[in-house]
């Protein structure tokens, strides 16, 4: 199912900066797409254009539907939205945060869900680890226990499409890795995931396809091994891999 | 003029002794209950709900002019329109004005303008309804119907009727109401307005709710009592630590305690001699600055880490 999101010539103007300029991807379900580039590149205003949030010119596509005719209510149902920064302003405990992402699928009081909304959200509290943390306040966590929460968020919400911008950023090495494993679990599960990341190593050891994003355009859009080359990797970003090292192995892996 | 609670009961439900007890119990007292139950209510429910929609503690009905915007429409009614204090054309007046503000403020902000101009074109407006009625009492006819004016100001349930009842109460339910709709929506609010976006909330539907549900509740409620001020801002965090931050349940917990708080203020205003002219709105003001800062002593740490 090539094309269940499409995006065709999709650019999107902001005052008079044009900040993703004429982008043309296919994707399907299943594929866990990073896309990395320098700041400023523009890879959160196409993420968040994908989400809805941004407008933008030519066309989105979403399962056979443009996404503009999807109602927020049945987009909620198909996108999850993993923003940069996590915010939440009232010190909510971590399980009423994570139940909110059933409202997407109709629920009220986050206190009180049932069959499938509470199973939902006792599965993402079980696969992001923060059983430990149901209790405290969400606004008095680390920055790794936050970007978890934020993450068994949109996990409970349950969507085909997942769109998280730097899930990653702000964890330690052994988080950073089982949330990389964890995005790429919901891939194998049929998710589409499409996630900014900074970490070119992780984009590469993980993702099935790498978009790269350079002044506002995707300049490269394959597998990682092709996507980050050493042309792309000094043109894009202005490094180069060391000596020996394979952009496409990341030296850690988690303990039992 | 004292009342048993068997004479009060007799007067409610059965024969009183005397027929003067049953006109004082139900054409002065309960319609006066009532009003400050639904008042104290739809201030503390408003509160709650513009805590979360700015996402903000100090957030309180005031906040977009609707209340200030209400009493400048009613104090006008007696300052150029020559009406009397208590007429039912202050409450009228009073509506028309909160709504109008709203009109203002929905034509200068459009759909989807970031909140802070929300917030920035609301303080405007509630300068100029302010500004408006010093200029009403400035120019007021003569001394008297000046100082009427800083009476109603004030805030007060005295002398109102049934009449009062019947034209503030629609207008209160009808914002209650649509308020206390606005639950899931405002839970969405606190992972912010993106999010919420993403879970199905109609961000700016949702503002406009709020923003048009406080102007009929608060308007209608302003328009009948005056100023009543502090309860919109002290309700929700009276029953923080009760019901705890979910934006959503605070709407209810608020408006209960809102009435309780606002029923509590005129018993006390009852309860001081007659001969002092006490109006519930310096009460509400009186009593509840300090309660505030007992409640920020209590939870600086909560505030702390809104800072942060």
């Amino acid at each position: 199912m090539t094309g269940w999101l499409a995006l065709q010539s999709v650019s999107v103007v902001l005052g008079n900066r044009t900040v993703v300029a004429d982008v043309n991807a296919t994707f399907a379900p299943g594929q866990f797409v990073a896309i990395v580039g320098p700041n400023g590149a523009g890879k959160t205003s196409l993420l968040r254009a994908v989400a809805g949030r941004l407008p933008c010119s030519g066309s989105i596509m979403l399962a056979g539907q443009p996404l503009a005719a999807i109602t927020l209510s049945e987009r909620a149902r198909l996108i999850g939205y993993l923003p940069q920064g996590h915010q939440t302003h009232w010190p909510l405990p971590v399980r009423d945060i994570v139940g909110l992402g059933r409202l997407a699928h109709g629920a009220g009081d986050p206190r009180r869900l049932t069959g499938a909304d509470a199973a939902a959200v006792a599965d993402a509290i079980t696969r992001t680890g923060i059983g430990a943390i149901l209790d405290q306040p969400a606004t008095d966590l680390s920055g790794g226990e936050r970007a978890r929460v934020a993450l068994a968020r949109v996990l409970a919400q349950q969507t085909p499409l997942v769109l998280a911008d730097e899930p990653t950023a702000s964890l330690d090495p052994r988080y950073q890795l089982q949330i990389a494993n964890l995005l790429r679990d919901l891939a194998r599960e049929g998710v589409l995931v499409l996630a900014v990341t900074h970490d070119l190593s992780h984009a590469a050891h993980f993702a099935d396809r790498v978009l790269v994003m350079n002044r506002s355009q995707v300049v490269r859009d394959a597998a990682p091994s092709a996507a980050l080359d050493d042309a792309t990797l000094a043109e894009v970003f202005g490094v180069r891999a060391a000596s020996d090292a394979s952009a496409a192995r990341v030296p850690w892996e988690v303990l039992p | 003029m004292r009342l048993t609670p068997a004479e009060v009961a007799a007067a409610l439900f059965g024969q009183p002794d005397d027929p003067v007890h049953a006109i004082i119990v139900h054409d002065i007292r309960l319609p006066r209950m009532v009003l400050a139950g639904l008042i104290g209510a739809v201030l503390g429910l408003s509160g709650a709900a513009l805590q979360g929609l700015t996402r903000n503690p100090l957030a309180d009905p005031s906040l977009f002019g609707a209340p200030q915007s209400a009493a400048f429409a009613a104090v006008a009614m007696v300052g150029f329109g020559g009406v009397d204090i208590l007429s039912a054309w202050m409450p009228v007046a009073g509506i028309i004005g909160a709504l109008a503000s709203v009109g203002l403020l929905l034509l200068v902000t459009g759909r989807g303008a970031p909140m802070l101009v929300v917030v920035l074109a609301g303080l405007a407006i509630a300068s100029l309804a302010g500004a408006a009625t010093a200029l009403t009492m400035n120019l007021a006819p003569n001394f008297y119907a000046a100082l009427e004016i800083a009476f109603w100001l004030m805030g007060s349930l005295e002398d109102r009727s049934l009449r009062h009842l019947w034209l503030a109460a629609p207008f209160i339910l009808a914002g209650s109401a649509l308020l206390l709709a606005q639950g899931r929506a405002l839970r969405a609010l606190t992972l912010g307005e993106d999010v919420a976006a993403s879970l199905g909330v109609a961000v700016s539907r949702t503002r406009v709710a709020v923003i048009v549900g406080v102007a009929l509740g608060v308007g209608a409620a302003v328009a009948v009592s005056g100023a009543i001020g502090f309860i919109g801002l002290v309700a929700p965090h009276l029953v923080r630590p009760l019901v705890g931050h979910d934006p959503g349940r605070l709407l209810g917990a608020s408006a209960w305690a809102g009435a309780a708080l606002l029923l509590a203020a005129d018993c006390l205003v009852k309860l001081a001699p007659a001969s002092t002219d006490l109006k519930v709105g310096v009460i509400t003001a009186l009593v509840g600055a300090p309660f505030f800062l007992s409640l920020i002593l209590n939870q600086r740490r909560l505030f702390a880490g809104d800072a942060q």
